[in-house]
């Protein structure tokens, strides 16, 4: 009984560690937010607006300045509830990736579209940083859009720290420095 | 069948997957290649792998306590074995993660000086330099080619656009309009159907009226941008977009991508340092925990055989001898618990030998103590150092002691609360301490019941080897066999008397007579008197050996055994009264409380009290005082009743005192000497005793106990 009751003592703890270890990972939302949303319907096409605060920590643009290259995902998923809610039907779903890395010999940033596989220099990092902070999608075609329920829209950013070198991983982890994601940003229309 | 996976083996299997993963973090911080994409999933794996050890270890050291705390069998030799291996990991481990810290922090310390720091510098900085010198030869060039057009028409231009490409050897030449329109193209690429247009602050700078440059990449290789207004109208502007050789690019790329690399480890220097350092913590840890883990699973195989001897050896201590250890390993503790199998089946079977024995010791000694306590005659053993062993029952009986609370004690211990046994102790104890041969005394005690005399009797033991080890006392209560040879020997005496004086004296007595009665008248009165006076003795005498004799047949005679619980003071009294009548004597009663009865014949310790108060008043010769004490005496096993009586008259001779009660001893001129004699004889025949006190000097002392009765409740 004894150890029973050091064992359930044993597990809170390692409990506790773990919330405090994933508070420590999700602190989100410092350098990176989502200031402004919005979803527009063109036909059974939607079109995404987003308006960021997009900065990059210290750390983070003497990284940049090193040669690091630094990785967002945005995550856009568009859904409807099925059944009164108790499920969910996702009409859209797609992770965008973007990249922007400093070129040293030209002395130029470059924001580079993953997905469109395009990409765009910029001669000093705040231009960058302002190109990024406005995202527009192109038209993403909804598949079985009920016109009579709202579309909730989930949109996430997310620092891509698996990106980093491997020397620096634990450090993004456990430094605040790294946080470079946004909370996510749910809503419905 | 299930086969059953040993626990060891699971954590060889973890130890494994630990090192394989700790060798692959290692290597994914090394190189960029697939590894590094899995590196934070290795190091959580590491770090989960080592928090499981971390679990395993904590629990074992946890367990370890808890035995150490019960002092279980092993747990200390366990505790010692772990401390042992952490110490033979530790020292080592410790003393090379300690120098591989302090090489690799130093190590990559040296990588990053400032030389190096400085050359890469300056390369970049030559690269710079290197491509603003073709920059600038570019711009010089697309001057020139616009001077040599200034005096052409638009069309005269867009027909030599091809002409112009291939003599300043540019990939795209481009004809454009003040607004940006274009308005002739020729490109190096025959696919390409349109050209680069520049960017809008370019653009803006040649609106401006400025040649403008710039630098850029395309498809992997650098461009020189020029823009350059066609003079003198200014009206159109000529864009020529210009290869860097590849020579240069090459080399440009080359040293950018050195000193971007160099930049990006210049800045992860302090990471890697942690990495490194992370990893070869963790190395040291798992080294640590595997070695302690590895020292729990090793010495589980030492204890186990450890275990089964201790408990064997318990079982063996509890008397169970069928205990019989599981013999599995064949190196030294597997010969050890051979050994002692085989030491357990020796002692089984001498215990079982010994409890044999035993059992016939056992045997043979509850024989001699039933042949002990059946035997009348009392026994004492004594030890070497002559304390008492052992006793008997009859030795109990006879010494009125319970001897075994004085087992281990000496015989003078007897003493201490019984008194009256100092006699017996003072003639034993230095025969017993001194003598080395078997010995024999007659020893009178006046025990608690009366006055007893012992045939004692002792043995020296003596070992096999001779060693003396101790002695036997056996003593006999001859008493009542002395009394009754006494007895047997009087009554003798009386018998032929009553029967070889007695019967001739009355003839005798007869033939006085008649010679009287014949004679007396024949004889002159002289002669007749000195007849009759002559006569008259021998008649007296007669009777007085007729009175002799009846007192001997009376001595002879056995007391009548009618004993009833007899009141002593009112018997006393009733005789007392008796003599009261004579004014010359004066009797004195003093009687004690609670005096208990006493078994006796109520006849014949009447005459015994007739024979004292006649003696003390023959002693008196009819005057004095007579004082009587009545009283219960306490003895330290018995209570008695005690008579004294004390006369005042001349009381006894020191000479006579010693055979005062022997017959025939007597201090009067006619008495027979039997009278004390058959009192003696009476109250002893009671179990009772009489003594002269010595100590009373006005006259004669005796003093009579006799075992006192408490009446049943």
């Amino acid at each position: 009984m004894r150890d029973y009751r050091n064992s359930k003592a044993l597990l809170f703890c390692c409990f506790i560690a773990m919330l405090s270890v994933g508070q420590i990972c999700y602190a989100g939302g410092k350098f990176v937010k989502i200031e402004q949303a919005q979803l527009d319907l063109v036909g059974d096409k939607a079109l995404l607006d987003v308006k960021l605060t997009f900065q990059l920590s210290p750390s983070a643009e003497e990284a940049l300045h090193s040669g690091i290259a630094l990785y967002w995902d945005v995550a856009i998923i568009l859904k409807q509830k099925l059944w009164r809610g108790l499920w969910y039907k996702t009409l859209f779903a797609r992770t965008y990736r973007y990249s922007l890395s400093y070129y040293t010999l030209l002395n130029n940033y470059r924001v580079q579209d993953e997905y469109k596989k395009s990409f765009r220099r910029f001669s000093t990092l705040h231009e960058a940083l302002v190109f990024m902070q406005h995202i527009r999608t192109e038209g993403m075609v909804l598949d079985g859009y009920d016109r009579n329920q709202c579309i909730i829209s989930v949109l996430n950013i997310s620092f891509d720290k698996e990106m980093l070198p491997a020397p620096l991983r634990p450090v993004a982890y456990f430094d605040k420095q790294w946080d470079l994601s946004s909370k996510e940003r749910l809503w419905c229309e | 069948m299930r086969i059953k996976i040993p626990f060891s083996f699971y954590i060889l299997f973890l130890l494994s997957f630990i090192v394989l993963s700790l060798q692959l973090m290692s290597s994914a911080l090394q190189d960029t290649s697939q590894l590094g994409e899995m590196y934070t999933w290795l190091l959580l794996s590491n770090a989960v792998g080592t928090v499981c050890l971390l679990v395993l270890v904590s629990y074992n050291i946890f367990s370890l306590a808890r035995r150490l705390k019960k002092r279980e069998a092993g747990s200390r030799l366990t505790r010692n074995i772990v401390l042992l291996f952490i110490i033979l990991t530790l020292v080592p481990a410790g003393t090379v993660f300690y120098f591989s810290m302090k090489f690799l922090h130093q190590s990559i310390d040296s990588w990053f000086n400032v030389e190096l720091d400085g050359a890469m510098e300056d390369a970049l900085e030559l690269s710079h330099a290197s491509l603003e010198q073709r920059v600038r030869w570019n711009l010089k060039q697309s001057q020139s080619i616009t001077e040599s057009l200034s005096n052409k028409s638009v069309q005269e231009i867009s027909l030599e656009i091809e002409q112009l490409r291939e003599i300043a050897a540019a990939n795209e030449v481009t004809l454009l309009s003040k607004k940006g329109k274009i308005i002739a193209f020729s490109g190096l690429n025959r696919s390409d159907i349109l050209p680069s247009l520049p960017v809008s602050s370019l653009f803006l700078q040649v609106q401006q009226g400025e040649d403008s440059v710039n630098l850029d990449s395309v498809d992997g290789g650098l461009v020189v941008q020029t823009i350059v207004a066609i003079k003198p109208r200014k009206t159109h502007f000529l864009q020529i977009v210009y290869p860097v050789p590849e020579r240069i690019n090459d080399l440009t790329d080359s040293v950018e991508f050195a000193y971007v690399r160099f930049q990006e480890m210049m800045y992860l220097r302090h990471s890697l340092k942690i990495s490194f350092s992370l990893v070869l913590s963790l190395v040291l840890l798992m080294s640590f925990l595997a070695a302690v883990s590895a020292a729990f699973i090793s010495v589980r195989g030492i204890i186990a055989p450890i275990r089964d001897l201790v408990r064997g050896t318990q079982a063996v201590a509890a008397g169970f001898y069928e205990q019989v250890l599981p013999a599995k390993r064949k190196d030294d503790l597997g010969f050890l618990v051979e050994s002692f199998n085989e030491m357990v089946r020796q002692i089984s079977r001498a215990q079982d030998e010994t409890r044999l024995s035993t059992q016939e010791i056992e045997r043979q000694r509850a024989y001699l103590e039933t042949l002990l306590t059946s035997l009348t005659a009392g026994v004492l053993s004594f030890d070497s150092s002559l304390n008492i062993r052992t006793a008997n029952q009859a030795a109990n009986i006879i010494l009125h002691v319970q001897i075994m609370r004085f087992y281990g004690r000496n015989l003078t211990q007897l003493v201490s609360g019984r008194p009256d046994l100092k006699v017996l102790v003072e003639v034993v104890q230095p025969l017993l301490e001194k003598s080395f041969d078997i010995w024999q005394r007659n020893i009178v005690i006046e025990g608690p019941d009366g006055r007893k005399e012992l045939l004692c009797r002792g043995t020296p033991l003596f070992s096999t080897e001779g060693g003396y080890i101790g002695a036997v006392l056996v003593f006999d209560d001859i008493t009542d066999l002395i009394q009754a040879q006494k007895n047997a020997a009087w009554s003798e005496v009386a018998r032929r008397l009553a029967h070889e004086i007695k019967n001739p004296l009355t003839p005798i007595q007869l033939s006085a007579e008649r010679l009287q009665h014949k004679l007396s008248a024949r004889l002159d009165e002289e002669d007749a008197q000195m007849l009759s006076r002559s006569t008259r003795t021998i008649i007296q005498q007669v009777e007085a050996m007729k009175h002799m004799v009846n007192d001997f047949s009376e001595y002879a005679q056995p007391v009548r055994n009618q004993t009833t619980n007899l009141d002593l003071l009112a018997l006393l009294q009733e005789v007392l009264v008796l003599y009261t009548a004579d004014p010359n004597v004066e009797f004195k009663l003093q009687v004690g409380a609670g005096v208990p009865l006493i078994k006796a014949d109520a006849v014949s310790i009447r005459q015994v009290l007739h024979n004292m108060i006649k003696n003390a008043l023959e002693a008196m010769e009819g005057k004095g005082m007579i004082s009587v004490k009545l009283q219960a005496v306490r003895k330290p096993n018995s209570t008695v009743v005690q008579l004294a009586i004390y006369d005042t008259g001349c009381g006894i001779d020191i000479n006579q005192a010693k055979n005062i009660f022997e017959p025939y001893v007597t201090s009067k001129q006619k008495g027979t000497g039997l009278g004390l004699a058959i009192v003696k004889k009476v109250i002893e025949e009671h179990g009772g005793t009489i003594r002269l006190d010595s100590n009373y000097k006005q006259g004669a002392g005796f003093i009579m106990q006799f075992p006192a009765v408490f009446k049943e409740t």
